[in-house]
């Protein structure tokens, strides 16, 4: 899967799980920062990814998750 | 009418009271074994230790009770799956996790058959709680000691939204002092209480004399919140240090960092300062203590403690009862 479509994936789950605008999304995005995520809020978008991309992302990776572009990364390294 | 169990999986508690878990090395093997050889659910405070001691606590309290003994860890301490995995191995009863979210925690304990009951303050964490199988939640409102999920909502708020939310038993916590509170809680829809200051204060309890007198001495304009290095509020007393925590900003010990936690604030050594309190060095030390702790006049046996609170629970449900 190429870069720019599993943004867009990524995109369409940040948008659903957090209820925030698609043009909020962008690869720098910090979800606690920006979007304004607790921590539950990113269980919950992990949890998501993990089922969209069919990969499993143990706590400790997940702690080093912040942006967009950390999700992005992760999954094409997971692939 | 007398108190009923608590029942979490396959484990049943004839007192459905938890002894909270307190760190650093308050409640060890002798006070959670008292706890669980009256009936009740006693707690190992895990953080702050290394497992080779976690697991020494363990077969100690197992040699001085039959009874249900769990640890309590929090999430944000690096020794986490370490602490974890000990307590599977040496086949504890339950563990008992606050300060954070661990998806794998749930996975370890489900593999381990060892029931997993994270510390939540909302309906939200509730939620995602019962969904990845956690045997029960402990719902901690402003009212508890040490680390808090909130500073804003008593326990009495957000036990009715967390039982309208989820089917898995909930221990309430924060602010349950006596029997009444036990059968307020009860009627309200939980399955039983956690409950820290009331032990903290007791015989069997691991802090000097001196850290337990401060608390017998605590009246409530003495407790305060201050920030944790962990990143989350925390109800303390009073004590030197924290005047000067609070006068400074920071309270930077000369010891060695050993990074304990997996994301530090560094504006003091958490674990540091609460070794000291237990110690009874309340001018470098940190004495946590839950709200009510001004109502805590006297140091009790265990045996007294869960005495009186079966004896006032009875009153309180009996006829001429408040909650009866």
């Amino acid at each position: 899967m190429a870069d720019d479509k599993i943004f867009s994936k990524v995109k369409d789950i940040v948008v659903e799980q957090l209820g925030v605008d698609e043009g909020e999304v962008a690869m720098s995005t910090s979800f606690v920062n920006d979007l304004g995520a607790d921590s539950l809020d990113i269980v919950e978008l992990i949890m998501a990814m993990e089922e969209e991309f069919d990969i499993e992302i143990p706590d400790e990776d997940a702690e080093s998750i912040g942006t967009v572009e950390d999700v992005v990364s992760y999954v094409l390294k997971k692939m | 009418m007398s108190l009923p169990s608590l029942k979490i999986g396959d484990l049943t508690a004839r007192v459905p009271i938890m002894q909270g878990g307190m760190a650093v090395r308050i409640s060890m093997a002798k006070l959670a074994a008292a706890v669980a050889n009256e009936g009740g659910i006693g707690l190992i405070a895990a953080s702050g230790i290394k497992p080779p001691e976690l697991i020494e606590n363990i077969r100690e309290a197992r040699s001085l009770t039959d009874g249900i003994i769990g640890i309590n860890v929090m999430v944000a301490v690096k020794e986490f799956a370490n602490l974890v995995k000990a307590a599977i191995k040496e086949r504890i009863d339950l563990i008992v996790a606050g300060a954070g979210f661990s998806r794998d925690a749930f996975k370890w304990c489900a593999e381990g058959k060892v029931p997993f009951v994270p510390i939540i303050s909302s309906e939200k964490a509730a939620k995602l709680s019962e969904r990845l199988g956690a045997s029960a939640v402990v719902l901690e409102g402003k009212e508890a000691g040490g680390h808090l999920g909130t500073t804003h909502e008593s326990t009495w708020e957000i036990l009715p939204r967390i039982v309208k939310s989820v089917g898995i038993p909930i221990i309430a916590a924060g602010g349950i002092l006596h029997g009444a509170d036990i059968a307020r809680a009860l009627s309200m829809g939980a399955s039983g209480v956690q409950m820290g200051s009331r032990f903290a204060v007791s015989e069997e309890s691991n802090a000097d004399i001196a850290w337990k007198q401060a608390l017998i001495n605590a009246k409530p304009e003495d407790v305060t919140l201050i920030e944790s290095p962990v990143g989350m509020p925390a109800r303390a007393v009073m004590t030197e240090f924290v005047k000067n925590l609070k006068a400074h900003g920071d309270n930077k010990p000369k010891i060695r960092c050993v990074s304990c936690l997996k994301d530090c604030k560094k504006n003091y050594c958490i674990i540091d300062a609460l070794e000291k309190g237990r110690q009874g060095d309340l001018k470098n030390g940190l004495v946590f203590c839950g709200e009510r702790i001004g109502e805590i006049k006297e140091i009790l046996s265990v045996k007294e403690i869960i005495k009186n609170l079966v004896q006032e629970y009875e009153q309180a449900v009996s006829p001429v009862g408040i909650y009866g």
